[in-house]
């Protein structure tokens, strides 16, 4: 199935992807942001908050955004 | 305030309208020139052949060899722009704009649209800084004009505010002069909005405002309730600043005069001294001599509230027309000489 995802961190990535049905928020999260820390993070599934064993349906918009983003004085 | 859903399809029309319009009236020109060039030389070649000019001729084909060859480079960069502008530039139906719209009052509690100015305002919750209070803010997303490039602006403008004495224009660590620098969320930022992805951007904008960068602000929270000392004009912070008990201007411990009776502080200006002694005592601790009217501190008046200076006088008169007085005890046997 296909789901919308942004990722908020680094670049912004925008697009759609294909995902297995049954998938999971939290497995999503896994495969995509292996090496981060889902605490670390704003989880949105259709711009609600969701739990992290949400199963995702065909055409949801998921988006991932950092809690700590820093800024700069430059 | 709830908004009435009219004025956020309105709103969400106005945006995509915006992301519409970007790059809809780029310059193309074909390079007319360049081709007119061309042809000159073409016929001016084809005369030189007939007339049997053939180093002429010769000459005009290596200027046409160079011509052609940039005309073909414009058509060539003409082409790219064409590709470039015609690459579909996502933009997002009306009703996903809106959704993201309705979606920021959930997020945010509260939002304000205001379709005369184009603009669309949310709040955030007051922002505490490790411990350093900086209070609410209003993160304000307005439309440019039309075909503009960005086709956004924002500003983030202090509820109750909460500037560094050093600096007024900052609010907080990221933001001066109601601007946030980005830093880390730049990309992320201008990708949201170039997508009308608004809920994507508050969320943005909002996290930075409650992450403090110690590497980079514009005033570091340590220094945030710092102040220039009024006598050297040093930066000090709290810990390390007084204040002047008469005037009240901000001091730091160096340039503090503390008072030897009462140990208040004072500024250069405001000290006063003992007239003895000579040492730091505010007008209120100083008294004055009962004798000379000299003002001194506690130290150097005695018990009668003399100074010692008064006091070593009057003991010194005191004590001479004691030696000139006789009494039994000190009159002398008779028939002793003097």
């Amino acid at each position: 199935m296909k789901v919308l995802l942004i990722n908020n961190d680094g670049g912004g990535f925008a697009d759609y992807i294909e995902v297995a049905t049954e998938t999971t928020v939290a497995q999503l999260f896994e495969q995509r942001m292996a090496d981060a820390n889902a605490s670390d993070y704003l989880i949105r599934v259709n711009r609600q908050p969701c739990p992290p064993d949400q199963t995702l349906q065909d055409g949801d918009r998921i988006s991932i955004t950092p809690t700590k983003i820093e800024g700069a004085k430059y | 305030m709830k908004q009435k859903s009219k004025t956020v399809w309105r709103m969400a029309s106005l945006v995509e309208q915006q992301l519409s319009s970007r790059g809809s009236e780029s310059h193309i020109a074909l390079p007319e020139v360049g081709w007119l060039s061309c042809l000159r030389l073409i016929r001016m070649r084809q005369q030189a052949q007939e007339r049997g000019w053939l180093s002429a001729a010769s000459k005009l084909e290596r200027v046409l060899t160079s011509e052609v060859i940039q005309l073909t480079q414009q058509l060539v960069k003409l082409q790219q722009e064409l590709e470039s502008a015609t690459t579909a530039k996502s933009v997002p139906a009306i009703r996903t704009i809106y959704d993201d719209l309705l979606a920021l009052e959930e997020e945010f509690g509260d939002y304000i649209i205001d379709l005369k100015n184009k603009t669309i305002s949310v709040v955030t919750e007051s922002v505490m800084l490790e411990g350093v209070y900086l209070g609410a803010f209003e993160i304000r997303l307005e439309l440019a004009a039309l075909n503009s490039d960005p086709p956004f602006h924002y500003t983030v403008i202090a509820q109750d505010p909460q500037p560094p004495i050093t600096n007024d224009s900052v609010t907080h660590p990221h933001v001066q002069y109601d601007m946030v620098c980005e830093g880390d969320a730049r990309v992320p930022i201008r990708r949201s909005l170039e997508q009308g992805r608004l809920l994507d951007f508050f969320v943005l904008v909002n996290r930075l405002l409650f992450t403090y960068n110690p590497e980079s602000p514009y005033v570091a929270l340590s220094d945030w309730h710092s102040a220039e000392c009024s006598e050297c004009a040093d930066v000090v912070t709290t810990d390390e600043q007084t204040h002047c008990t008469n005037c009240e201007n901000r001091l730091c411990l160096q340039c503090t005069n503390s008072c030897a009776d009462c140990n208040s502080s004072f500024c250069h200006d405001c000290v006063t001294r003992c007239e003895v002694c000579r040492d730091n005592c505010c007008e209120s601790c100083l008294k004055e001599c009962g004798l000379c009217r000299s003002s001194c501190c506690s130290n150097c008046l005695d018990n009668e509230e003399r100074c010692p200076i008064c006091e070593t006088q009057e003991d010194e008169e005191t004590y001479e027309p004691d030696q000139e007085t006789t009494s039994p005890e000190t009159v002398s046997p008779a028939g002793t000489p003097l």
